[in-house]
Protein backbone atom coordinates (compact mmCIF):
# COMPACT_ATOMS: atom_id res chain seq x y z
CA UNK A 1 0.00 0.00 0.00
CA UNK A 2 0.98 3.49 -0.52
CA UNK A 3 1.69 5.62 2.27
CA UNK A 4 0.22 9.23 2.25
CA UNK A 5 2.68 11.73 2.02
CA UNK A 6 2.19 14.21 5.52
CA UNK A 7 4.18 17.17 3.42
CA UNK A 8 3.27 17.63 -0.19
CA UNK A 9 4.89 20.63 -2.18
CA UNK A 10 3.55 20.82 -6.08
CA UNK A 11 5.19 23.18 -8.26
CA UNK A 12 6.08 25.32 -5.93
CA UNK A 13 7.95 28.96 -6.91
CA UNK A 14 9.10 31.87 -5.19
CA UNK A 15 10.71 34.98 -6.80
CA UNK A 16 12.01 38.05 -4.92
CA UNK A 17 12.77 41.40 -6.96
CA UNK A 18 16.64 42.17 -7.49
CA UNK A 19 16.40 46.04 -6.16
CA UNK A 20 19.61 48.34 -7.28
CA UNK A 21 20.74 51.57 -5.92
CA UNK A 22 19.09 54.55 -3.63
CA UNK A 23 15.49 54.37 -5.65
CA UNK A 24 15.36 50.50 -5.68
CA UNK A 25 15.04 49.87 -9.18
CA UNK A 26 13.99 46.77 -10.13
CA UNK A 27 17.18 45.19 -12.35
CA UNK A 28 16.33 41.12 -11.95
CA UNK A 29 14.32 38.48 -10.44
CA UNK A 30 15.90 35.85 -8.16
CA UNK A 31 14.19 32.57 -8.97
CA UNK A 32 14.65 31.55 -5.31
CA UNK A 33 12.66 28.73 -5.50
CA UNK A 34 11.62 27.35 -9.04
CA UNK A 35 8.90 25.08 -9.72
CA UNK A 36 9.69 22.50 -7.29
CA UNK A 37 7.65 19.48 -6.28
CA UNK A 38 8.54 17.11 -3.65
CA UNK A 39 6.44 15.11 -1.01
CA UNK A 40 7.92 13.43 2.52
CA UNK A 41 5.98 10.43 3.85
CA UNK A 42 4.77 10.30 7.42
CA UNK A 43 7.64 9.07 9.65
CA UNK A 44 10.11 9.32 6.82
CA UNK A 45 13.07 11.87 6.68
CA UNK A 46 13.66 13.94 3.42
CA UNK A 47 17.17 15.29 2.99
CA UNK A 48 17.52 18.71 1.09
CA UNK A 49 21.20 19.43 -0.26
CA UNK A 50 22.25 21.88 -2.71
CA UNK A 51 24.51 24.55 -3.35
CA UNK A 52 24.80 27.71 -1.15
CA UNK A 53 22.04 30.00 -2.05
CA UNK A 54 20.14 27.36 -4.17
CA UNK A 55 16.12 28.16 -1.84
CA UNK A 56 16.77 25.42 0.66
CA UNK A 57 16.05 27.76 3.16
CA UNK A 58 13.34 29.96 1.72
CA UNK A 59 11.30 26.75 0.45
CA UNK A 60 11.68 25.48 4.59
CA UNK A 61 10.40 28.95 5.23
CA UNK A 62 7.67 28.94 3.01
CA UNK A 63 5.75 26.36 4.54
CA UNK A 64 5.51 28.11 7.89
CA UNK A 65 3.88 30.83 6.00
CA UNK A 66 7.71 33.25 6.57
CA UNK A 67 8.59 33.34 3.37
CA UNK A 68 5.74 34.42 0.46
CA UNK A 69 4.73 32.07 -2.43
CA UNK A 70 4.97 32.88 -5.98
CA UNK A 71 2.96 30.47 -7.27
CA UNK A 72 2.43 26.07 -6.54
CA UNK A 73 0.68 24.71 -3.64
CA UNK A 74 1.65 23.13 -0.14
CA UNK A 75 -0.58 20.16 1.34
CA UNK A 76 -0.46 18.96 4.70
CA UNK A 77 -2.52 15.96 4.67
CA UNK A 78 -4.43 16.68 2.11
CA UNK A 79 -5.13 20.52 3.71
CA UNK A 80 -4.12 23.15 1.33
CA UNK A 81 -1.86 24.96 3.86
CA UNK A 82 -1.20 28.22 1.67
CA UNK A 83 -4.93 29.34 1.03
CA UNK A 84 -6.36 28.79 5.13
CA UNK A 85 -7.15 31.52 6.73
CA UNK A 86 -4.82 32.75 9.59
CA UNK A 87 -7.39 30.90 12.12
CA UNK A 88 -7.35 27.99 10.42
CA UNK A 89 -3.34 27.98 9.82
CA UNK A 90 -3.40 28.16 13.81
CA UNK A 91 -2.52 24.59 13.89
CA UNK A 92 -0.56 23.97 12.15
CA UNK A 93 2.05 26.09 14.01
CA UNK A 94 2.01 23.63 16.89
CA UNK A 95 2.34 20.25 14.26
CA UNK A 96 5.32 21.57 12.05
CA UNK A 97 8.22 23.42 13.61
CA UNK A 98 11.25 24.61 12.33
CA UNK A 99 14.79 24.51 13.32
CA UNK A 100 16.07 27.79 12.38
CA UNK A 101 19.73 27.93 10.02
CA UNK A 102 20.73 30.84 12.05
CA UNK A 103 19.86 30.38 15.94
CA UNK A 104 20.92 33.95 17.05
CA UNK A 105 18.49 35.68 14.63
CA UNK A 106 15.73 33.38 15.99
CA UNK A 107 15.97 33.56 19.61
CA UNK A 108 14.59 36.49 21.25
CA UNK A 109 17.46 38.56 22.77
CA UNK A 110 15.51 40.01 25.57
CA UNK A 111 13.93 36.56 26.77
CA UNK A 112 15.85 34.29 28.79
CA UNK A 113 16.02 30.59 28.15
CA UNK A 114 13.06 29.86 30.20
CA UNK A 115 10.92 32.25 28.00
CA UNK A 116 11.82 31.13 24.90
CA UNK A 117 11.05 27.66 25.01
CA UNK A 118 8.64 28.06 27.27
CA UNK A 119 6.47 30.73 25.30
CA UNK A 120 5.46 28.00 22.88
CA UNK A 121 4.35 25.92 25.89
CA UNK A 122 2.33 28.76 26.94
CA UNK A 123 0.67 28.87 23.76
CA UNK A 124 -0.73 25.42 23.07
CA UNK A 125 -0.30 23.59 25.91
CA UNK A 126 -1.89 24.59 29.79
CA UNK A 127 0.75 23.16 31.77
CA UNK A 128 1.30 23.72 35.93
CA UNK A 129 3.91 25.62 37.03
CA UNK A 130 5.66 22.40 37.90
CA UNK A 131 4.65 20.59 34.70
CA UNK A 132 5.80 23.55 32.58
CA UNK A 133 9.51 23.58 34.65
CA UNK A 134 9.95 19.84 34.32
CA UNK A 135 9.24 20.05 30.80
CA UNK A 136 11.59 23.01 29.96
CA UNK A 137 13.96 20.98 32.17
CA UNK A 138 13.81 17.79 30.37
CA UNK A 139 14.01 19.13 26.68
CA UNK A 140 17.26 20.89 28.29
CA UNK A 141 18.21 17.44 29.38
CA UNK A 142 17.51 15.69 26.11
CA UNK A 143 20.12 18.76 24.25
CA UNK A 144 22.38 18.53 26.79
CA UNK A 145 22.67 22.18 28.46
CA UNK A 146 22.83 22.24 32.08
CA UNK A 147 20.23 22.99 34.08
CA UNK A 148 21.25 26.32 35.88
CA UNK A 149 20.57 27.61 31.61
CA UNK A 150 17.26 28.88 31.80
CA UNK A 151 18.26 31.88 33.66
CA UNK A 152 20.48 32.95 30.89
CA UNK A 153 19.95 34.97 27.44
CA UNK A 154 20.93 33.69 24.43
CA UNK A 155 24.05 36.00 24.06
CA UNK A 156 25.10 34.21 26.82
CA UNK A 157 25.72 30.63 25.11
CA UNK A 158 27.93 29.60 22.65
CA UNK A 159 27.08 29.43 18.86
CA UNK A 160 26.37 25.44 19.02
CA UNK A 161 24.59 26.17 22.34
CA UNK A 162 22.20 28.49 20.93
CA UNK A 163 21.54 26.07 17.75
CA UNK A 164 20.20 23.54 20.74
CA UNK A 165 17.93 25.88 22.09
CA UNK A 166 16.59 26.67 18.78
CA UNK A 167 16.07 22.33 18.49
CA UNK A 168 14.47 22.21 22.10
CA UNK A 169 12.23 25.02 21.32
CA UNK A 170 11.10 22.63 18.61
CA UNK A 171 10.47 19.81 20.21
CA UNK A 172 8.66 21.57 23.53
CA UNK A 173 5.11 21.67 21.70
CA UNK A 174 5.18 18.30 20.30
CA UNK A 175 5.11 19.01 16.60
CA UNK A 176 4.59 16.18 13.75
CA UNK A 177 6.81 17.16 11.53
CA UNK A 178 10.29 19.07 12.03
CA UNK A 179 12.06 21.62 9.60
CA UNK A 180 15.64 21.15 10.18
CA UNK A 181 17.25 23.92 8.80
CA UNK A 182 21.12 22.83 8.84
CA UNK A 183 20.21 21.99 12.79
CA UNK A 184 23.74 20.33 13.66
CA UNK A 185 26.35 22.31 11.93
CA UNK A 186 27.54 24.26 14.96
CA UNK A 187 28.09 21.38 16.96
CA UNK A 188 31.09 19.12 17.83
CA UNK A 189 30.77 15.76 16.12
CA UNK A 190 29.99 14.24 19.37
CA UNK A 191 27.09 16.19 20.41
CA UNK A 192 26.29 16.56 16.79
CA UNK A 193 26.17 12.33 16.78
CA UNK A 194 23.86 12.80 20.23
CA UNK A 195 20.93 15.31 18.62
CA UNK A 196 21.14 12.83 15.52
CA UNK A 197 20.52 9.71 17.61
CA UNK A 198 18.41 11.61 19.47
CA UNK A 199 16.03 12.80 16.40
CA UNK A 200 16.49 9.57 14.95
CA UNK A 201 14.73 7.73 18.40
CA UNK A 202 12.42 10.18 18.50
CA UNK A 203 11.18 9.29 14.99
CA UNK A 204 11.34 5.60 15.96
CA UNK A 205 8.81 6.57 19.42
CA UNK A 206 6.79 8.96 17.92
CA UNK A 207 6.56 9.00 14.10
CA UNK A 208 7.88 12.38 13.58
CA UNK A 209 8.42 13.32 10.13
CA UNK A 210 11.56 15.34 9.05
CA UNK A 211 12.60 17.84 6.23
CA UNK A 212 16.45 17.98 7.05
CA UNK A 213 18.72 20.41 5.06
CA UNK A 214 22.39 19.77 5.68
CA UNK A 215 25.78 20.35 3.79
CA UNK A 216 27.48 17.63 5.00
CA UNK A 217 26.95 14.69 2.98
CA UNK A 218 27.36 12.27 5.22
CA UNK A 219 25.08 13.58 8.16
CA UNK A 220 22.29 13.32 5.09
CA UNK A 221 23.63 10.07 4.05
CA UNK A 222 22.75 8.74 7.90
CA UNK A 223 19.51 11.27 8.68
CA UNK A 224 17.61 10.54 4.93
CA UNK A 225 15.04 7.93 3.38
CA UNK A 226 15.07 10.21 0.32
CA UNK A 227 17.34 12.98 -0.72
CA UNK A 228 16.07 16.09 -2.87
CA UNK A 229 19.10 17.79 -4.32
CA UNK A 230 18.54 21.68 -5.58
CA UNK A 231 20.47 23.80 -8.01
CA UNK A 232 19.83 27.30 -8.29
CA UNK A 233 16.22 26.87 -7.56
CA UNK A 234 15.46 24.02 -8.62
CA UNK A 235 15.69 19.66 -8.00
CA UNK A 236 18.14 18.95 -10.23
CA UNK A 237 17.85 15.15 -8.92
CA UNK A 238 15.38 13.23 -6.41
CA UNK A 239 15.97 9.70 -5.31
CA UNK A 240 15.86 7.44 -2.01
CA UNK A 241 19.29 7.94 -0.51
CA UNK A 242 21.15 4.74 -1.05
CA UNK A 243 20.16 5.06 -4.97
CA UNK A 244 21.55 8.29 -5.08
CA UNK A 245 24.91 8.01 -3.09
CA UNK A 246 25.18 4.74 -5.04
CA UNK A 247 24.55 5.87 -8.47
CA UNK A 248 24.47 9.91 -8.43
CA UNK A 249 22.73 10.64 -12.41
CA UNK A 250 22.71 14.79 -12.78
CA UNK A 251 26.45 16.53 -12.94
CA UNK A 252 25.21 18.61 -9.80
CA UNK A 253 25.34 15.93 -7.86
CA UNK A 254 28.38 14.02 -9.26
CA UNK A 255 30.00 17.65 -8.65
CA UNK A 256 29.16 17.29 -5.06
CA UNK A 257 30.73 13.91 -4.40
CA UNK A 258 33.33 15.09 -5.96
CA UNK A 259 33.76 17.77 -3.89
CA UNK A 260 33.31 16.32 -0.60
CA UNK A 261 37.15 16.78 1.21
CA UNK B 1 59.29 37.04 17.37
CA UNK B 2 56.07 35.45 17.00
CA UNK B 3 53.03 36.86 15.08
CA UNK B 4 50.88 36.10 17.43
CA UNK B 5 51.51 34.56 21.39
CA UNK B 6 48.92 33.74 23.58
CA UNK B 7 49.97 33.22 27.03
CA UNK B 8 48.23 31.86 30.24
CA UNK B 9 44.90 33.68 28.92
CA UNK B 10 41.82 32.86 31.00
CA UNK B 11 38.09 34.19 29.88
CA UNK B 12 35.55 34.63 33.52
CA UNK B 13 32.41 35.65 32.72
CA UNK B 14 30.33 36.93 35.26
CA UNK B 15 26.17 36.84 35.43
CA UNK B 16 23.67 37.76 37.56
CA UNK B 17 26.42 36.93 40.61
CA UNK B 18 27.18 33.66 39.07
CA UNK B 19 31.09 33.28 37.88
CA UNK B 20 31.81 30.85 34.76
CA UNK B 21 34.74 30.60 33.92
CA UNK B 22 34.81 30.34 29.73
CA UNK B 23 38.70 30.25 29.24
CA UNK B 24 41.10 28.51 31.83
CA UNK B 25 44.90 29.33 31.09
CA UNK B 26 45.41 28.44 27.45
CA UNK B 27 48.75 29.23 25.79
CA UNK B 28 49.27 29.16 21.36
CA UNK B 29 51.58 30.94 19.19
CA UNK B 30 50.69 31.71 15.45
CA UNK B 31 53.49 32.01 13.02
CA UNK B 32 53.04 34.26 9.99
CA UNK B 33 51.78 32.00 6.72
CA UNK B 34 50.79 29.10 9.38
CA UNK B 35 47.14 27.90 9.66
CA UNK B 36 46.09 26.81 13.17
CA UNK B 37 43.41 25.03 13.58
CA UNK B 38 41.27 25.10 16.89
CA UNK B 39 38.55 22.25 17.50
CA UNK B 40 36.95 20.70 20.35
CA UNK B 41 33.46 20.98 22.13
CA UNK B 42 30.77 22.84 21.31
CA UNK B 43 31.17 25.31 24.30
CA UNK B 44 34.40 24.72 25.06
CA UNK B 45 35.78 28.58 24.53
CA UNK B 46 37.01 28.58 21.04
CA UNK B 47 34.97 31.82 20.06
CA UNK B 48 35.88 33.52 23.68
CA UNK B 49 39.33 32.82 22.71
CA UNK B 50 38.84 34.58 19.23
CA UNK B 51 37.25 37.20 20.50
CA UNK B 52 39.75 38.41 23.43
CA UNK B 53 42.34 38.31 20.87
CA UNK B 54 41.16 41.82 19.80
CA UNK B 55 39.41 42.45 23.16
CA UNK B 56 35.90 41.99 21.42
CA UNK B 57 34.23 40.76 24.42
CA UNK B 58 32.57 42.60 26.70
CA UNK B 59 33.84 44.92 29.04
CA UNK B 60 34.76 44.09 33.14
CA UNK B 61 32.45 43.37 35.28
CA UNK B 62 30.57 41.24 32.93
CA UNK B 63 33.95 39.68 31.54
CA UNK B 64 37.23 39.42 33.16
CA UNK B 65 40.11 38.82 30.94
CA UNK B 66 43.51 37.77 31.92
CA UNK B 67 46.72 37.11 30.63
CA UNK B 68 48.66 38.21 27.87
CA UNK B 69 47.63 38.39 23.73
CA UNK B 70 51.30 39.49 22.03
CA UNK B 71 50.72 40.85 18.69
CA UNK B 72 54.01 41.50 16.73
CA UNK B 73 55.43 41.61 20.52
CA UNK B 74 52.86 44.03 21.88
CA UNK B 75 50.31 43.08 24.16
CA UNK B 76 46.38 43.42 23.06
CA UNK B 77 45.21 43.27 26.34
CA UNK B 78 46.84 46.41 27.20
CA UNK B 79 47.35 48.29 24.46
CA UNK B 80 45.63 52.00 24.39
CA UNK B 81 41.93 51.68 22.07
CA UNK B 82 43.52 53.52 19.06
CA UNK B 83 46.60 51.27 18.57
CA UNK B 84 43.69 48.59 18.74
CA UNK B 85 41.66 49.66 16.27
CA UNK B 86 44.65 50.20 14.01
CA UNK B 87 44.93 46.40 14.52
CA UNK B 88 41.53 45.28 14.46
CA UNK B 89 40.45 44.64 10.96
CA UNK B 90 43.32 45.87 9.47
CA UNK B 91 45.99 43.47 10.72
CA UNK B 92 43.28 40.68 11.97
CA UNK B 93 40.36 40.69 10.50
CA UNK B 94 37.39 38.38 11.49
CA UNK B 95 34.74 35.79 9.84
CA UNK B 96 32.48 35.96 12.79
CA UNK B 97 30.47 32.34 13.56
CA UNK B 98 27.34 33.61 13.34
CA UNK B 99 28.02 36.35 10.18
CA UNK B 100 24.76 38.10 10.80
CA UNK B 101 25.39 39.37 14.19
CA UNK B 102 28.81 41.60 12.87
CA UNK B 103 27.14 42.61 9.30
CA UNK B 104 24.71 46.09 9.67
CA UNK B 105 21.41 45.27 8.38
CA UNK B 106 20.80 48.64 7.34
CA UNK B 107 23.44 48.59 5.15
CA UNK B 108 24.12 47.11 1.45
CA UNK B 109 26.60 44.02 1.41
CA UNK B 110 28.09 46.03 -1.25
CA UNK B 111 28.68 49.38 0.90
CA UNK B 112 29.94 47.57 4.05
CA UNK B 113 32.47 45.69 1.56
CA UNK B 114 33.32 49.11 0.03
CA UNK B 115 33.90 50.39 3.31
CA UNK B 116 36.30 48.26 4.62
CA UNK B 117 38.07 48.42 1.23
CA UNK B 118 38.03 52.55 1.34
CA UNK B 119 39.52 52.16 5.07
CA UNK B 120 42.63 50.29 4.17
CA UNK B 121 42.87 51.38 0.92
CA UNK B 122 42.42 54.80 0.48
CA UNK B 123 43.68 55.40 -2.85
CA UNK B 124 41.60 53.03 -4.31
CA UNK B 125 39.85 54.90 -7.35
CA UNK B 126 37.37 51.31 -8.51
CA UNK B 127 35.91 50.73 -5.52
CA UNK B 128 33.08 49.15 -7.22
CA UNK B 129 34.45 46.79 -9.21
CA UNK B 130 37.00 45.67 -6.44
CA UNK B 131 33.94 44.67 -4.49
CA UNK B 132 32.30 42.68 -7.35
CA UNK B 133 35.49 41.19 -7.77
CA UNK B 134 35.89 39.93 -4.18
CA UNK B 135 32.13 38.84 -3.94
CA UNK B 136 32.81 37.03 -7.38
CA UNK B 137 35.60 35.68 -5.97
CA UNK B 138 33.72 33.95 -2.99
CA UNK B 139 31.54 32.68 -5.61
CA UNK B 140 28.30 34.99 -5.33
CA UNK B 141 26.72 34.37 -8.85
CA UNK B 142 26.05 37.75 -10.31
CA UNK B 143 27.52 39.17 -7.83
CA UNK B 144 26.99 42.87 -9.70
CA UNK B 145 23.40 42.58 -9.38
CA UNK B 146 23.66 41.27 -5.36
CA UNK B 147 25.85 44.30 -4.31
CA UNK B 148 22.96 46.36 -3.36
CA UNK B 149 21.07 43.36 -1.41
CA UNK B 150 20.97 44.07 2.37
CA UNK B 151 22.06 41.35 4.47
CA UNK B 152 18.49 39.67 4.84
CA UNK B 153 18.50 38.95 1.43
CA UNK B 154 21.07 36.86 1.32
CA UNK B 155 20.82 33.19 1.85
CA UNK B 156 22.80 31.76 5.25
CA UNK B 157 26.18 30.89 3.20
CA UNK B 158 26.14 33.80 1.26
CA UNK B 159 26.55 35.84 4.40
CA UNK B 160 29.41 33.82 5.09
CA UNK B 161 31.01 34.40 1.99
CA UNK B 162 30.53 38.17 2.33
CA UNK B 163 31.76 38.14 5.47
CA UNK B 164 34.58 36.05 4.40
CA UNK B 165 35.50 38.80 1.07
CA UNK B 166 34.95 41.98 3.72
CA UNK B 167 37.86 39.92 6.03
CA UNK B 168 39.91 39.62 3.11
CA UNK B 169 39.38 42.92 1.86
CA UNK B 170 41.45 44.39 4.11
CA UNK B 171 44.66 42.06 3.23
CA UNK B 172 44.58 40.86 6.90
CA UNK B 173 48.56 39.44 8.37
CA UNK B 174 45.88 36.88 10.27
CA UNK B 175 42.66 36.10 9.38
CA UNK B 176 40.56 34.50 12.50
CA UNK B 177 37.81 32.41 10.78
CA UNK B 178 35.02 31.13 13.45
CA UNK B 179 33.15 28.18 11.31
CA UNK B 180 33.48 29.85 8.01
CA UNK B 181 32.24 27.14 6.02
CA UNK B 182 29.12 25.80 8.13
CA UNK B 183 26.25 27.38 5.78
CA UNK B 184 28.77 26.50 2.48
CA UNK B 185 27.98 22.82 0.35
CA UNK B 186 31.43 21.17 -0.32
CA UNK B 187 31.39 22.86 -4.10
CA UNK B 188 32.06 26.34 -2.81
CA UNK B 189 33.91 25.00 0.36
CA UNK B 190 36.75 23.82 -2.22
CA UNK B 191 36.59 27.25 -4.07
CA UNK B 192 36.99 29.46 -0.54
CA UNK B 193 39.95 27.12 0.39
CA UNK B 194 41.04 27.26 -3.06
CA UNK B 195 41.25 31.43 -2.26
CA UNK B 196 42.46 31.22 1.24
CA UNK B 197 45.64 29.06 -0.03
CA UNK B 198 46.49 30.97 -2.64
CA UNK B 199 46.21 34.22 -0.23
CA UNK B 200 47.73 32.38 2.19
CA UNK B 201 51.16 32.30 0.02
CA UNK B 202 51.16 35.52 -1.93
CA UNK B 203 50.38 37.64 1.55
CA UNK B 204 51.91 34.74 3.46
CA UNK B 205 48.72 35.43 5.91
CA UNK B 206 47.72 33.88 8.84
CA UNK B 207 44.84 31.59 9.53
CA UNK B 208 43.29 30.71 13.02
CA UNK B 209 40.41 28.56 11.82
CA UNK B 210 38.02 27.44 14.14
CA UNK B 211 35.75 24.23 13.16
CA UNK B 212 34.19 21.03 14.02
CA UNK B 213 35.04 19.75 10.14
CA UNK B 214 37.94 17.29 10.93
CA UNK B 215 38.31 16.74 6.94
CA UNK B 216 38.54 20.32 6.81
CA UNK B 217 41.05 20.44 9.35
CA UNK B 218 43.03 17.54 8.12
CA UNK B 219 43.40 19.16 4.38
CA UNK B 220 43.58 22.72 5.55
CA UNK B 221 45.53 23.01 8.79
CA UNK B 222 49.14 22.93 10.02
CA UNK B 223 48.81 22.69 13.37
CA UNK B 224 45.80 21.34 15.80
CA UNK B 225 44.73 23.05 18.78
CA UNK B 226 42.23 20.31 20.59
CA UNK B 227 39.35 22.44 23.32
CA UNK B 228 38.17 20.79 26.11
CA UNK B 229 36.27 22.21 28.75
CA UNK B 230 38.39 26.02 28.77
CA UNK B 231 41.56 24.29 28.44
CA UNK B 232 44.00 22.80 25.49
CA UNK B 233 43.89 19.44 25.80
CA UNK B 234 46.26 18.48 22.99
CA UNK B 235 48.33 19.91 20.22
CA UNK B 236 50.46 19.63 17.16
CA UNK B 237 50.78 19.13 13.93
CA UNK B 238 48.04 17.92 12.41
CA UNK B 239 49.20 14.68 11.16
CA UNK B 240 50.49 14.13 14.75
CA UNK B 241 46.85 14.73 16.63
CA UNK B 242 44.90 12.58 13.91
CA UNK B 243 46.81 9.55 13.40
CA UNK B 244 48.86 9.68 17.21
CA UNK B 245 46.06 10.70 18.77
CA UNK B 246 47.09 11.08 22.99
CA UNK B 247 44.12 12.68 24.81
CA UNK B 248 41.52 10.42 25.67
CA UNK B 249 38.94 13.45 24.24
CA UNK B 250 40.20 13.85 21.23
CA UNK B 251 40.63 10.19 20.83
CA UNK B 252 36.57 9.87 21.57
CA UNK B 253 36.29 13.15 19.98
CA UNK B 254 37.29 11.35 16.65
CA UNK B 255 35.37 8.46 16.83
CA UNK B 256 31.95 10.63 16.48
CA UNK B 257 32.82 11.57 13.00
CA UNK B 258 29.98 10.24 10.52
CA UNK B 259 31.37 9.13 8.08
CA UNK B 260 30.19 8.23 3.45
CA UNK B 261 28.59 4.37 3.68
CA UNK B 262 27.96 3.85 7.25
CA UNK B 263 23.99 4.21 7.42
CA UNK B 264 23.22 1.16 9.34
CA UNK B 265 25.05 2.17 12.25
CA UNK B 266 23.63 3.86 14.92
CA UNK B 267 26.21 6.99 15.52
CA UNK B 268 28.80 6.75 18.40
CA UNK B 269 29.07 9.27 21.08
CA UNK B 270 31.11 10.22 24.36
CA UNK B 271 30.54 9.08 27.56
CA UNK B 272 31.68 12.21 28.91
CA UNK B 273 31.79 10.20 32.69
CA UNK B 274 34.70 8.21 31.55
CA UNK B 275 37.09 11.62 30.35
N1 LIG C 1 13.91 38.15 1.59
C1 LIG C 1 14.62 37.98 0.46
N2 LIG C 1 14.72 38.97 -0.46
C2 LIG C 1 15.43 38.79 -1.59
N3 LIG C 1 16.11 37.67 -1.90
C3 LIG C 1 16.03 36.66 -1.04
C4 LIG C 1 15.31 36.75 0.19
N4 LIG C 1 15.44 35.58 0.86
C5 LIG C 1 16.23 34.79 0.09
N5 LIG C 1 16.59 35.43 -1.06
C6 LIG C 1 17.44 34.89 -2.13
O1 LIG C 1 16.96 33.64 -2.48
C7 LIG C 1 18.03 32.75 -2.81
C8 LIG C 1 17.91 31.49 -1.99
O2 LIG C 1 18.20 31.76 -0.63
P1 LIG C 1 18.09 30.64 0.51
O3 LIG C 1 18.35 31.32 1.80
O4 LIG C 1 16.83 29.92 0.38
O5 LIG C 1 19.32 29.69 0.11
P2 LIG C 1 19.87 28.37 0.84
O6 LIG C 1 19.75 27.26 -0.13
O7 LIG C 1 19.23 28.21 2.16
O8 LIG C 1 21.41 28.72 0.98
P3 LIG C 1 22.47 28.44 2.19
O9 LIG C 1 22.87 27.01 2.02
O10 LIG C 1 23.57 29.37 1.86
O11 LIG C 1 21.79 28.74 3.47
C9 LIG C 1 19.30 33.53 -2.59
O12 LIG C 1 19.77 34.04 -3.81
C10 LIG C 1 18.87 34.68 -1.69
O13 LIG C 1 19.67 35.80 -1.90
N1 LIG D 1 28.81 36.72 26.69
C1 LIG D 1 28.82 35.61 27.45
N2 LIG D 1 28.34 35.64 28.70
C2 LIG D 1 28.37 34.55 29.48
N3 LIG D 1 28.85 33.35 29.10
C3 LIG D 1 29.33 33.25 27.86
C4 LIG D 1 29.35 34.36 26.96
N4 LIG D 1 29.91 33.98 25.81
C5 LIG D 1 30.21 32.68 25.96
N5 LIG D 1 29.87 32.23 27.18
C6 LIG D 1 30.10 30.88 27.72
O1 LIG D 1 31.47 30.58 27.57
C7 LIG D 1 31.67 29.24 27.18
C8 LIG D 1 32.53 29.19 25.93
O2 LIG D 1 31.82 29.74 24.84
P1 LIG D 1 32.38 29.77 23.36
O3 LIG D 1 31.42 30.59 22.57
O4 LIG D 1 33.79 30.18 23.35
O5 LIG D 1 32.26 28.23 22.95
P2 LIG D 1 32.73 27.54 21.58
O6 LIG D 1 33.87 26.66 21.90
O7 LIG D 1 32.93 28.57 20.54
O8 LIG D 1 31.46 26.62 21.26
P3 LIG D 1 30.67 26.35 19.88
O9 LIG D 1 31.45 25.31 19.19
O10 LIG D 1 29.35 25.83 20.37
O11 LIG D 1 30.55 27.65 19.14
C9 LIG D 1 30.28 28.63 26.99
O12 LIG D 1 29.98 27.84 28.10
C10 LIG D 1 29.35 29.82 26.93
O13 LIG D 1 28.10 29.52 27.51
MG1 LIG E 1 19.94 28.36 4.09
MG1 LIG F 1 31.85 29.14 18.86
Amino acid sequence: MKTHPLLKIQNLSIHYPILSGILRRQIGVIKAVDDVSFEVAKGKTVGLVGESGSGKTTLARSIIRLAPLTAGRIFYENIELNTLSKKNFFPFRKKIQMVFQDPFNSLNPRMTIDGIIGEPLDIHFSLSRTGRAKRIAGLLDLVQLPKNSIHRYPHEFSGGQRQRIGIARALAVEPEILLCDEPVSALDVSIQAQIINLLKDLQAELNLTYLFIAHDMAVIEHVSDTVVVLNRGKVVEQAPADVLYKDPQHEYTKMLFASIL
Amino acid sequence: MQLLEVMDLCVRFSMRGEVVSAVSGISFEVAAGETVAIVGESGSGKSVTALSLTRLLPERPACEVDGHVYYRGKDVLTLPQKSLQAIRGKEIAYVFQEPSTSLNPVFTVGYQIAEAVKLHFPEEREVRQCVVKALKEVGIHEAEKRYDAYPHELSGGMLQRVMIAMALACRPKILIADEPTTALDVTIQKQILDLLRRLRERHNMAIVLITHNFSLVQNFADRVLVMFRGKIVEEGSTQAVMEHTKHPYTKALLACIPRLGQKKHRLKTIDYESL
